[in-house]
């Protein structure tokens, strides 16, 4: 098939409407994790007491993204929790911003460098893995000729990257462009769902018929497309080698919301102060795309769209590959993407029927089932992102990513 | 922390074997029809004693025994009364119903060595291959009630299949229509090649068997049938009694979706489905069985952990794909 990957399983979207454009509310409070990114915990640079203003910045660090406040309001607590600064915001729930601070010439003067350096203080973090993204610009460059703009949300609940492209196609073909001058890459690719007719539609607009640097390609509906490795498998029809980056062979794939995080950061100057997510689910009582501030609790999150009842079961991640949320302490972070209220699968495991199901719907195309016994090659465990394909398919009902986990750790030791 | 998905397909290994035992009917009723009473008493027996060894022997042996193991080795034990004449004395289906629960005890967790069905075919075939050998026509009935029938009681309406016939370099005197149909001499679940291959589509359709392995078997079978014609026949019709006769289409439906004894991939099962049908022919032209199928499959489950070793997929990024197949 063409514009497809190997494996992956067809899951029908849920049925949830959430043709909604994401709503916005202020908490009362936010409790804000200091580790937000992969790499590292930031310094809190203010003082219990402190007022502090909506963008103002909160941690910094020498080498990461810098954390911003939420939310207006009285710092009420600084502490230290498994191994990470916490700072705790009451808001006055007046949002008073701190002034932006876009760039002060045109974009066209502006070296790659100090886009990079303003993505940092703009605190701007790939929107699912939490990596920094000016981390991952300055790998790219030199390297990657051509940049891939992830706009596919292949989980079955998740629906907000669809509302991204949707009603900010101008912001994200310019962001776009911004992106490609701090890279340095000579095309870009927008990634899309084939069904996605309304957004195609935008942002060819956008972009225009005759633009040299960016072109949209459709791909055919499938999970896990989402993944960087299966989106380029889809795109341009090559593999990435075995422990390899995506930008050793030339492509480099960002998410649509990380996008828009630059163009907010270097066209308006506004830092990262909110997350898009979606809360859906079987049990959810009105389903939505949110965006919410950074530190919120994911029991007021669950509450702004109907509270969870009691049978219910709280995941946070994806349909098919999420973990039970935490939702007493729980916080929103700068790479959390879904809420799923939902009802527990009653999974009644029994011994493998070896009908290789996981093996033919695997993208990475490694056999879980022998890592049931132990028998896989020692490379497969590195290989797999748990993107959960086996799980889902398996007849037998066995729990492969639990499995797949504890080897990994196994393994990793 | 545990992973906790959501969402799951809703196939179950139940549901395997419940679509194995929903496709043994057709096959059965036309046996019936064809063979009368006797060939359903045939089937019943060889499937209590098939089910009721399981389950007694798993409890002695203290493995777990639930509505799976039912299903599953009542296909088996149902699948080796196909492969039987409606002649054989009644004591066959009790000793090949308890052969043929004998795989299933392998422990629990993965890998059986054999397809029940067709170990105990094989088995039984070696030590009364005369009595299997007895065929009777179609629409002429064996009194259900005889124990064991003796030559005396079949010999007015003893005939051969047209696979036996063609061992001995003659030619049937039904058309192949009634091959395919299932209108002439024959084992009671094998004659009616269109019934299984109705089964096997279902199958296929249900998702609980892949394309593959059927369609190596058969193009692997014609193949070397087509090319290695045996006696004066003509070498299509050769290839087309080959193929519609002697539980081919037994094993296409009923051992390739056996997914205990089936290689796991899709590049394993097209090899065993190649060295099935190689073995068939070999067996069959070496004159020894004429129904040489059983006898291949078992040989072939035998490396079937052999093939698994050498046919693990080539993971992402080790080599070069083309395209994204579905």
């Amino acid at each position: 098939m063409a514009n497809s990957f190997y494996g992956g399983i067809k899951i029908n979207k849920t049925g949830l409407s959430h043709g909604v454009s994401p709503k916005v509310f202020t908490p009362a409070a936010v409790a804000i994790n200091a580790y937000q990114q992969a790499g590292g915990d930031t310094a809190p640079c203010i003082k219990e007491g402190e007022y502090v203003k909506k963008g103002q910045v909160i941690a910094v660090s020498e080498r990461l993204a810098y954390l911003h406040a939420p939310v207006s309001g009285t710092v009420v607590r600084l502490l230290m929790k498994d191994n990470s600064h916490y700072i705790v915001i009451k808001s006055d729930k007046t949002e008073t911003c701190a002034p932006a601070v876009p760039f002060s010439k045109p974009i066209s003067e502006i070296t790659p460098e100090e886009i990079t350096e303003k993505i940092r203080t703009m605190g701007v973090v790939g929107t699912f893995s939490g990596f920094p993204t000016h981390v991952k610009i300055i790998a790219s460059r030199g390297k990657a000729f051509c940049l891939v703009i992830n706009c596919v949300q292949s989980d079955p609940y998740g629906s907000f990257v669809r509302e991204i492209v949707k009603e900010h196609p101008k912001e994200l073909v310019y962001g776009a462009r911004i992106l490609a001058k701090a890279i340095g890459v000579k095309q870009v690719i927008f990634a899309l769902e084939n069904n996605e007719r309304k957004s195609f539609a935008a942002l060819k607009s956008v972009i225009g018929e005759k633009d040299k640097l960016i072109s949209v390609a459709r791909l055919a509906p499938k999970y896990p497309l989402g993944e960087e490795r299966n989106l380029l498998c889809a795109v341009i029809k090559k593999e990435v080698p075995a422990g390899r980056a995506t930008h050793d062979i030339g492509y480099t794939v960002f998410s649509a919301e990380t996008v828009l995080r630059i163009y907010k950061a270097c066209a308006e100057g506004v830092p990262v102060t909110d997350k898009y997510l979606t809360v859906s689910g079987k049990k959810c009582v009105s389903p939505a795309n949110l965006i919410v501030p950074i530190g919120t609790s994911l029991r007021t999150v669950a509450e702004q769209c109907g509270g969870v009842p009691e049978d219910a079961l709280c995941v946070y991640g994806g349909a098919v590959n999420g973990k039970a949320a935490d939702l007493e302490n729980g916080c929103v972070t700068k790479s959390t993407s879904q809420l799923i209220i939902t009802q527990p699968l009653n999974k009644k495991t029994q011994a493998c029927i070896m009908c290789g199901k996981c093996i033919t719907h695997c993208p990475m195309r490694i056999a879980p089932h022998t890592f049931i016994d132990g028998s896989h090659r020692p490379a497969w465990a590195k290989l797999c992102d748990m993107c959960g394909c086996c799980e889902y398919i398996c007849p037998s009902e066995i729990k492969l990513l639990d499995i797949i986990d504890k080897r990994k750790k196994e393994e990793s030791k | 922390m545990t992973y906790t998905p959501t969402l799951r397909d809703k196939t179950t290994a139940l549901s395997f074997a419940a679509d194995r035992c929903v496709i043994l009917l057709l096959p059965l009723i036309w046996s019936v029809y064809a063979y009368g009473w006797r060939a359903l008493f045939i089937t019943l027996i060889s499937v209590i004693f098939s089910v009721a060894f399981a389950f007694g022997a798993k409890a002695v042996l203290k493995q777990k025994a639930d509505l799976f193991t039912l299903l599953d080795t009542a296909v088996s034990g149902a699948v080796f009364a196909f492969t039987l004449p409606v002649s054989v004395p009644y004591y066959i289906p009790m000793l090949g119903g308890v052969l043929a629960a004998v795989p299933s005890l392998w422990l629990p967790g993965g890998r059986k060595p054999f397809f029940g069905g067709f170990f105990a075919a094989a088995a039984v075939r070696t030590f009364f291959s005369k009595l299997l050998s007895r065929a009777t026509q179609a629409f002429v009935y064996v009194s259900p009630f005889i124990f064991n029938p003796t030559e005396a009681d079949i010999n007015s309406f003893r005939t051969y299949t047209p696979l036996q016939l063609l061992a001995q370099g003659k030619v049937s005197s039904g058309t192949l229509w009634d091959q395919f149909y299932g209108t002439i001499s024959g084992n009671i679940g094998e004659i009616s090649f269109m019934l299984l291959l109705l089964g096997c589509i279902f199958l296929l359709v249900r998702k609980k068997m892949r394309l593959h392995a059927p369609v190596a078997f058969a193009f692997v079978l014609c193949l070397v049938t087509l090319i290695f014609p045996k006696g004066d026949n003509e070498a299509i019709f050769f290839m087309l009694v080959s193929l519609l006769s002697g539980g081919v289409m037994l094993t296409a439906v009923f051992a390739f979706s056996d997914t205990y004894s089936m290689p796991v991939t899709d590049t394993g099962k097209i090899a065993f489905a190649v060295g099935t049908a190689a073995l068939t022919v070999l067996i069959r032209y070496l004159g020894i069985a004429e129904e040489g199928v059983y006898a291949a499959v078992v040989i072939m489950g035998a490396i079937t952990p052999i093939i698994d070793r050498y046919t693990l997929p080539v993971a992402y990024g080790r080599t070069k794909v083309k395209g994204g197949k579905k």
